[in-house]
């Protein structure tokens, strides 16, 4: 069955109003689109069951419309809605119903919003390639995924590479319990591993040979905490992977980047050397708001010196 | 004029507004096939301003489950009552 055009006909009958943007996102990136959005549609269905298509859309409906109303009052206000952890705990973390509909409308968002395609086919590009350099026949090597979430980034360097396994550290149980329900239910449990921790503290046994963070960096008070944190499990030479949200008010946002150059610059200030960037804007942003929310996507590897 | 069409007459202002179209004419089967540029963004733009009309909040699941002005007036009506 094919699970992605299952979900696709339940948001068009039950969210016309929301199906479109999904729509013109499948014609603008076909092949992409297919090639993110089926798998990622057959593996909730594993982990999901029949419901999977209702779970999807009302969770991406949810996450649109939260993400969207953030904004206006961003614009308005000109600075994030909560500066600190504990206040987004009493706004959302704390609220497992609300964080299960954001989970499940955050997976969506990776293949329903072209801007996030356009970062994927950047990750394929200029990440992926790099994982299988140091990779001989029946060796095994490590992907650190820092504020895992779903594990859906890790879940593709796993697919592209047989040779990885992956440990992904989120601080939500919600989360490191999906990652490994879907893990399980999909046959990547023997090479997944999801761990209840800190991603700005947990360190490994053993360090990693690439490392992801997507879109943890603007949800912490102290960003460059995870990138010294990343740099310090990264292998020396190893490659990361790191995305972050500018401008892009959501509730659980707290570090507000203006510029993509404090991102690079955070990446560098780390130890890590910037090889590929790439920022996107949603097809929808507007040229008369003051904030255009983009996403960024660093490729860097860890440097072995001050210099290189 | 029953309570449904004043409420309906309030929208059309609305719809023409955030729309920017001083011609478009709506009623209960209007949806957003019918109407250009009802697409998600708008649909939380229109909601934003129908909130500020009527002085009334929705919240992310009726917001999302709408899809067009006999459901909206529907739920301005219940909201009120």
């Amino acid at each position: 069955m094919d699970h992605l055009q299952v979900f696709l006909d339940h948001l068009r009958e039950h969210h016309a109003v929301f199906y479109g943007a999904v729509a013109a996102t499948a014609e603008a990136m076909p092949g992409t689109f297919r090639r993110v959005g089926a798998p990622m549609a057959d593996w909730a269905h594993a982990c999901l069951g029949d419901d999977f298509a209702r779970v999807l859309a009302e969770g991406y409906v949810h996450l649109v419309i939260e993400a969207n109303q953030a904004q206006m009052r961003y614009e308005k206000r000109g600075s994030y809605e909560h500066r600190s952890y504990a206040e987004v705990y009493e706004a959302a973390y704390g609220n497992e119903a609300f964080m299960t509909k954001y989970h499940w409308g955050l997976y969506v968002a990776m293949f329903a919003w072209v801007h996030h395609l356009r970062l994927f086919s950047f990750y394929e590009r200029e990440f992926l390639p790099r994982l299988g350099e140091g990779l001989t026949e029946g060796g095994r090597e490590v992907v650190a995924d820092l504020g895992s979430g779903s594990g859906i980034w890790s879940r593709f360097a796993l697919d592209a590479h047989p040779g990885l396994a992956c440990v992904g550290v989120d601080i939500s149980p919600t989360s490191v319990d999906e990652a490994r329900r879907m893990a399980a239910s999909t046959g990547f449990a023997a090479r997944s591993e999801f761990v209840l921790g800190d991603a700005t503290a947990h360190r490994l046994v053993e360090p990693a040979h690439a490392a992801i963070s997507s879109f943890l960096l603007e949800h912490l008070e102290r960003p460059e905490a995870l990138l010294d944190n990343l740099a310090a499990n990264l292998a020396q030479g190893g490659y990361a992977w790191i995305t972050a949200a500018l401008t892009a008010a959501e509730i659980d946002h707290i570090t507000e980047f203006r510029r993509e150059s404090e991102i690079v610059r955070l990446v560098e200030d780390a130890g890590l050397r910037v090889i590929a960037t790439l920022s996107e804007t949603p097809r929808a942003a507007r040229s008369k708001l003051r904030f255009v929310p983009r996403s960024m996507a660093v490729v860097a590897q860890k440097r072995r010196n001050d210099i290189w | 004029m029953s309570n449904r069409e004043e409420i309906r007459k309030r929208l059309q202002a609305i719809f023409q507004e955030v729309f920017d179209d001083d011609e478009l004419e709506i009623d209960d089967a209007t949806s957003a096939d019918d109407v250009d540029d009802w697409d998600s963004i708008m649909h939380i733009t229109l909601m934003v301003a129908v909130e500020k009309e009527f002085g009334m909040q929705f919240n992310a699941e009726e917001i999302g489950k709408l899809s067009g002005v006999g459901g909206l007036i529907d739920l301005i009506e219940q909201r009120a009552g």
